[in-house]
């Protein structure tokens, strides 16, 4: 959060020392998959298994026989990631071992359009996985073509700037929640401190979790390789992307309150957005204004409605596990 | 537990395994321009005239290393819980938390830091002696601050004054209420401690000539300030009951009490007159202070005026006078002019134009003056005298070989903390000559003589710093001691911080330009390309797998971190 850390400790952040993923991966320079990556891992520590299907991290992750990861990783199919990460799941299972953590770590594309049934069916199964989608919004390593997560009007391969993307961004994590999962949350790399308190946490449950870890992307959003924490920051501050969490489909909490900065300053960042319109940016308002009520209406229903009543999927045992090495 | 049957597995498919870090690959051969750590500096020390190093003492104190952060306030300035008490702190205006609550309240943490190291342990370790006796003509903060670097640096120093005691102004100008004497005593113990000699009672020029120091000396340093008042040049103004202003308050501050006028003109608006309209105030005078521009215009420290006015204290702004009314030998008043602003003069303040036809008198018995001094060279040679200044180059080098000069007498800038600044450059000068016989193009800025490297080019303004890692927190008050109960005594206005206080302002300071290992760098590089350092201060940059995106320099908070362009 942007809170005045000085103030209490001239060391602002404090994350977990410990480092999973190793230097001299293959992504480009000032890629959010990596330290997205690099976050999770040091929320979740050794005790972790990965799975990735076809994705950004199917290659950052190095060519045979090279790899960046301190843990098992299992390479798998685009459309596979969390159906496997439940087969890894119950592998572990019939070998008797429960200290394990198994994460999915797919992309927006594997995650929105082509890994959506097998991510269903885990969820609906209440698997017990963490699910991370790191967001980039759109197919980036194919070529930057458009996918269900692309937002409203920027621009793609196939989507050009004559015909900007017209739909707005499919809403994964309320999909997510009506699935009545014990965990669903947002997180971003710019707060590094709500999404390894998140990752923690969807850690602690036995059940299926889902993160939505929204990532800059320098190459497909055509922006400053420098700027990628701070475009991650200002897509959480403009309320573009806002930071919450969900329990049993019910219970929302907004995590940061944004200062609703101008969403011209997101916009004017990224090349993928050069060309907009002032009409373009003042229906993104719009629709920004109405997403924020709709949230907010949600936040209320929760505080009104009582945990969803037996069959509850799966119990919440926080803390059961060991806590992750730091 | 399941137990596998092994036909199962050799019928698997063969898989690829991939067991060797990426570690092996050295993707920082991909980048054209890397991060490199680079202090700069920070605005509060860039306009700092003694040169104090402010971020890094406030880094220390916000992580409680109070004796440390005292140290090296000390280390080269050795007049911090003075200049904590009397300097007019233009390093506040610039600081860059103005923009999140207000500024640091650098003034009070000087006093604090020098308050604390009032022990001759909290003194630097002094260099082996080098055998060379420098002279110091002068025992003001110019005259203090040379010769105390200059022993610290090993050489022999002596300082010459002709008061009674050394301090110069700060002894003989400053009232109590603003800098108690035991404080600037327990200062100049240290500075003796420090290995200067002070030779009071002694003037040069009077007691001592230039030729002899000379001799004696390896070099001479000139610092004799500001003490001889100009006149007023207004008739009437050699009866008895004109005062000089620097002698009068010279005289109230060493404990006379002369027999006054009841009602007493001040005129002028700098520093002197303030001091002046306040110390009579407390022994019991009416001060009126005459003025000939406005408020805005005065050369006093804004916040001496303004305390003066919460005293109660009378200004007549736009007032100049123009004769001092004598009836039956007696003072009865001061005739006076009133002024209006005209366009600005070579000091860019607003020239004041007479009113004509305006003359009007302020009743008064007696009338003081303070509008402004000057230098007393006589004992110097003419070709080392420019009018009313030594003449000294951009070295501080008079044209007599061995000679330097520091303080008022070169700048005229007026400010106990422009002396010590001066004093600090001088000293340099004079080291490098003394230990390498050569001299330097120009005398170092005062901030180029810090211990630690500093861009000097790069002044971190609050443009520079990230504003998502800072949040708006208020200046804390200071205590100051009730107007009324200030009338009638010269204790101290102002009070201090407790520990406790000054921990929690300096963990306000955003330590702008300074690395003070926050960890950001660290923690959002996407290349794990950065490390701690271990035992030492700071990180390192893995340069063999750093790809230069920028991030770390992008987040650090405070600009310590540069982007360089990659020589290959």
């Amino acid at each position: 959060m942007a809170v005045d850390l000085t103030m209490y400790d001239p060391r602002n952040l404090h994350l977990p020392e410990h480092e999973i993923m190793r230097s001299g991966h293959m992504a480009c320079p000032g890629c959010g998959a990596a330290l997205g990556m690099r976050l999770a891992l040091k929320a979740l520590g050794p005790d972790t298994m990965v799975v990735i299907p076809a994705c950004c991290w199917a290659v950052i992750i190095g060519s045979y026989p090279y790899q960046a990861l301190e843990v098992p990783v299992l390479q798998v199919a685009f459309e596979t990631a969390a159906i496997s990460a439940s087969g890894v799941r119950a592998a572990l299972a019939a070998k008797g071992r429960d200290d394990i953590t198994v994460m999915a770590w797919a992309g927006d594309g594997g995650t929105f359009d082509i890994g959506f049934q097998s991510l269903s069916g885990a969820v609906e199964r209440n698997d017990d996985i963490i699910y991370v989608c790191y967001d980039n919004e759109a197919y980036m390593n194919t070529g930057i073509q458009r996918s269900s997560a692309t937002p409203y009007g920027a621009w793609t391969t196939t989507t050009p700037v004559e015909t900007p993307k017209a739909e707005p961004k499919k809403n994964m994590v309320e999909i997510m929640v009506e699935h009545r999962i014990p965990y669903t949350a947002t997180a971003s790399i710019a707060y590094p401190e709500d999404f390894i308190r998140k990752m923690k946490k969807a850690r602690s449950i036995r059940g299926a979790t889902f993160i939505h870890l929204w990532i800059s992307c320098p190459a497909g959003h055509k922006s400053e390789e420098r700027s990628s924490v701070k475009i991650a920051r200002l897509a959480v501050e403009t309320g573009i992307f806002p930071l919450y969490e969900v329990e049993y489909g019910t219970r929302y909490t907004i995590n940061h309150e944004p200062a609703f900065t101008d969403i011209r300053e997101y916009l004017e960042l990224q090349g993928r957005f050069r060309h907009l319109t002032d009409e373009h940016v003042e229906t993104m308002r719009r629709n920004l204004e109405w997403e924020w009520q709709r949230l907010r209406a949600k936040v209320e229903m929760g505080r009104k409605l009582p945990l969803p009543p037996a069959p509850v999927k799966a119990p919440v045992d926080e803390g059961e596990r060991e806590p992750a090495a730091e | 537990m399941v137990e596998l049957n092994p036909k199962y597995l050799e019928d698997l498919p063969l898989t690829s395994y991939s067991d060797n870090s990426t570690e092996l690959l050295r993707t920082g051969t991909w980048k054209y321009v890397q991060p490199t750590y680079e202090d700069k500096l920070p605005a509060c020390s860039h306009l700092c005239p003694a040169g104090n190093d402010i971020s890094k003492a406030m880094d220390l104190v916000a992580r409680g290393q109070l004796d440390a952060a005292a140290r090296l306030w000390r280390s080269a300035n050795p007049l911090p819980a003075t200049l904590g008490r009397v300097c007019p702190h233009p390093c506040e205006s610039e600081c860059n938390r103005n923009a999140f609550g207000g500024a640091i309240a650098i003034h009070a943490m000087e006093r604090f830091l020098g308050d604390r190291s009032f022990d001759p342990a909290f003194l630097p370790e002094r260099a082996p002696s080098t055998g060379k006796k420098v002279a110091v003509v002068g025992g003001g903060p110019a005259g203090i601050a040379a010769a105390y670097n200059l022993a610290l640096a090993g050489h022999g120093v002596e300082v010459l004054d002709d008061k009674p005691a050394p301090g110069g102004y700060l002894r003989t100008g400053i009232p109590d209420y603003r800098l108690p004497r035991e404080i600037l005593d327990r200062e100049i113990a240290l500075v003796e401690h420090a290995g200067v000699t002070f030779t009071c009672g002694t003037r040069v020029g009077r007691d001592v000539g230039l030729d002899e120091l000379r001799e004696r000396f390896d070099a001479v340093i000139v610092a004799v300030g500001f003490h001889r008042a100009r006149p007023l040049g207004v008739p009437g103004e050699d009866h008895p009951h004109v005062f000089n202003g620097v002698e009068l308050l010279e005289r109230i501050l060493l404990g006379e009490r002369p027999e006054l006028p009841r009602r007493m003109a001040v005129v002028g608006g700098g520093n002197t007159a303030m001091d002046v309209a306040r110390s009579l105030l407390r022994i019991g005078v009416e001060p009126v202070v005459v003025y000939r521009r406005s408020k805005l215009e005065m050369p006093a420290i804004p916040a001496e005026v303004d305390e003066a006015m919460a005293e109660g204290i009378e200004f007549n702004f736009l007032t100049a006078p123009s004769r001092v009314v004598v009836e039956d030998g007696r003072v009865t008043g001061l005739e006076c002019v009133k002024m209006k602003l005209g366009e600005p003069d070579e000091s860019g303040r607003r020239r004041p134009v007479p009113v004509e036809g305006s003359e009007f008198v302020v009743p008064v018995d007696g009338v003081v003056t303070a509008i402004g001094e000057s230098a007393d060279l006589e004992f110097l040679p003419e070709a080392a005298r420019d009018g009313w200044r030594v003449a000294a180059d951009a070295r501080l080098v008079t044209p007599e070989e061995g000679v330097f000069a520091a303080g008022d007498v070169v700048s005229g800038a007026g400010t106990v903390t422009a002396a010590v600044g001066e004093g600090r450059r001088v000293a340099a000068v004079v080291h490098t000559w003394l230990t390498r016989g050569s001299l330097p193009d120009e005398a170092p800025p005062v901030q180029g003589l810090w211990d630690r490297p500093v861009n000097l080019d790069r002044t971190v303004y609050v443009e520079q710093l990230n504003p998502a890692y800072f949040t708006e927190v208020p200046r804390p008050e200071l205590p100051e001691l009730d107007p009324v109960e200030r009338r009638s005594s010269f204790a101290e206005v102002m009070g201090g911080f407790t520990e406790a206080e000054a921990v929690a302002e300096a963990r306000r300071c955003l330590v702008c330009g300074t690395c003070n290992e926050c960890c950001n760098c660290l923690y959002f590089c996407p290349d794990v390309a950065i490390a701690r350092r271990g035992d030492a201060f700071g990180f390192d940059i893995d340069a063999d797998h750093c790809k230069g995106c920028g991030i770390c320099v992008e987040e650090c908070p405070r600009d310590a971190l540069s982007l360089m362009e990659v020589k290959s």
